[in-house]
């Protein structure tokens, strides 16, 4: 009992190591990275975010976010009412295909969307983005909704449509407000992937950054603490989605 | 009336069609034909200014005689195979023991897994360099300590540095269905078989470890291709020593600008992956057989 204990709580120590550093080191005031602590600063915070291309940076990665939540909703949601509707097999074999690009590495999705832009003529560039973020996003919208539309009652819109309710009718009255919180919660899942994107991004963005990629830019430019303070923003925008998505779950309204 | 003696399947089935051709729409053409086109562009003849459609292999010839492609390509297997075996020996007790040592604290154990994916991938990463980097938080408590007189240094910008980072990385990605397959094996199996006399790690490879190889092979399989995939983890904590195939599609895409070439790396890597996961899969099943 006591092995488990400490295993358990070794990888979660392990799991949770990298971000608890990043916020700690965020502000604290030595510029040198380590132990001690000197003392407490917000000064890292002020020199990010007069980071010139934060601005337009930010501005994509919200349209970005927004733009993955809606499509990848959209299509999400019609894949997974489908594939509750189908037989055993079919529903198999849609739900395999599916969840087939969560599967391909990001990197090779990234490069393979690379070549299809050149190949059609088309610029990179936000869209682009949008499109890849989207394929990334839309695994995880369907799963969600898969486990919500299993536990539907499905006799409470057969009931509507009895009682003379158009399908449309049906769908918009007692579907969609049934299941208007999962598919809520996908949505915000689907955008704090979006958020998070960088691997694939990378390859499709053509001159247009997102907040990552600026990340990128200075991570790579070296140990800089303003780094620890733009990724602590960051971090703050994807564990708040998560976190409101993780509360309209369970909300069940 | 009549409508409705219809069965339901029967009259669900066109709108069922209409209703996936938007997104199986989307999958193919972002999805699917890229894919293919990586692929075909595997087979094409890279020219000096643009790519010839032909059928060649001489960009897995380049990728098979050049030395260095050699070098990276078997680093890369290798690595990827050690994080994705490390990975998943780690995973499996933190699935089991959540799931039997803990079963009421389960659903918050597995909470923080998937929580812990939404703490930022390139800031994961670039934690990881902080804590492990030469003034890092390993390296200052130690010397503060007095363990070691000077910083180590292989514990950064080294291929140990990437198997460490990779491991953080993927861990969720080999926990979470390894923990789904648990959630399958009937708890009075396990209760027969300590009854009958079994011991508790002659339970687990008879009893248990049968029951959740498909999830274990899943693990395996996400892993490595994720791993072998990675390139900001290398790029970022490898240094010299750890370059992996990742970088050098990145670059062939980028800098090099050698497309066919990039294409057959990254095949290679997804075929290298289906062979490892075919061997895992052998492996596995001597393993509950014997």
């Amino acid at each position: 009992m006591l092995t488990a204990r400490v295993y358990v709580g070794a990888v979660l120590a392990f799991l949770f190591l990298p971000a608890i550093a990043v916020v700690a080191l965020s502000f604290n005031s030595s510029p040198r990275i380590g132990i001690p602590f000197e003392g407490l600063t917000v000064d890292w915070y002020d020199r990010a975010l007069s980071n010139p291309a934060l601005g337009a940076a930010l501005q994509n990665t919200v349209t970005a976010a927004f733009a993955t939540a809606l499509i990848s909703g959209l299509l999400g949601a019609l894949t997974a009412f489908a594939i509750v509707r189908l037989r055993p097999r079919a529903a198999g074999a849609v739900t395999a295909a599916a969840l087939l690009p969560a599967l391909v590495p990001a990197l090779l999705l990234g490069v393979a969307l690379n070549l299809t832009l050149r190949e059609l003529g088309f610029a990179p560039g936000l869209p682009a983005i949008v499109v890849a973020h989207t394929l990334i996003a839309t695994p995880f919208v369907t799963l969600t909704m898969v486990a919500r539309l299993r536990e539907f009652d499905r006799s409470l819109p057969e009931a509507a449509r009895d009682l003379g309710a158009s399908p449309l009718r049906a769908f918009g009255d007692v579907t969609l407000p049934l299941v208007r919180a999962a598919l809520v919660a996908a949505m915000l899942l689907a955008a704090a992937l979006s958020i998070d994107e960088f691997v694939a991004t990378f390859f499709v963005r053509g001159g247009q950054d997102t907040v990552p990629t600026v990340l990128w830019a200075m991570m790579r430019r070296g140990v800089d603490p303003t780094v620890n303070a733009l990724a602590t923003l960051l971090l703050a925008g994807i564990v708040a989605l998560a976190l409101i998505a993780s509360r309209a779950t369970r909300a069940r309204l | 009336m009549i409508k409705r003696l219809l069965p339901a399947s029967l009259s669900a089935r066109p709108a069922t069609a209409v209703q996936l051709a938007a997104p199986g729409a989307f999958f193919l053409l972002f999805a699917a034909v890229p894919l293919v086109l990586l692929v075909a562009y595997s087979f094409f003849r890279a020219g000096f200014f643009e790519v010839e459609p032909a059928l060649t292999l001489d960009s897995y010839d380049q990728i098979v005689s050049d030395p260095l492609y050699q070098e990276v390509l078997l680093r890369t297997v290798v690595m990827a195979a050690l994080v994705a075996t490390a990975t998943v020996a780690i995973a499996y007790p933190f699935a089991y023991f959540a799931t039997f040592a803990f079963p009421r604290r389960r659903d918050l154990l597995i909470f923080l897994v998937i929580a812990s994916l939404f703490t930022g991938y390139l800031v994961r990463i670039f934690a990881w360099r902080t804590i492990l980097g030469r003034e890092g938080l390993i390296n200052s408590a130690l010397t503060s300590l007095g363990v070691v007189d000077e910083p180590l240094r292989f514990l950064v910008y080294s291929r140990f540095a990437v198997c460490v980072v990779l491991i953080g990385i993927l861990l969720p990605f080999a926990i979470l269905p390894i923990y789904a397959a648990m959630q399958n094996v009937p708890r009075d199996l396990l209760e027969s078989s300590r009854d009958l006399g079994s011991s508790r790690i002659a339970t687990i490879r008879t009893v248990i470890l049968p029951l959740t190889q498909s999830g274990a092979v899943t693990a395996l399989a996400f892993c490595f291709l994720l791993a072998a995939g990675d390139y900001v983890t290398p790029t970022l904590v490898g240094g010299t020593d750890g370059l992996m195939v990742g970088n050098l599609i990145a670059d062939q895409f980028g800098a090099s600008d050698n497309l066919p070439l990039g294409a057959a790396l990254g095949v290679t890597v997804i075929a290298v992956g289906a062979a490892f996961v075919a061997v895992g899969k052998g492996v596995l099943r001597l393993v509950t057989t014997c």
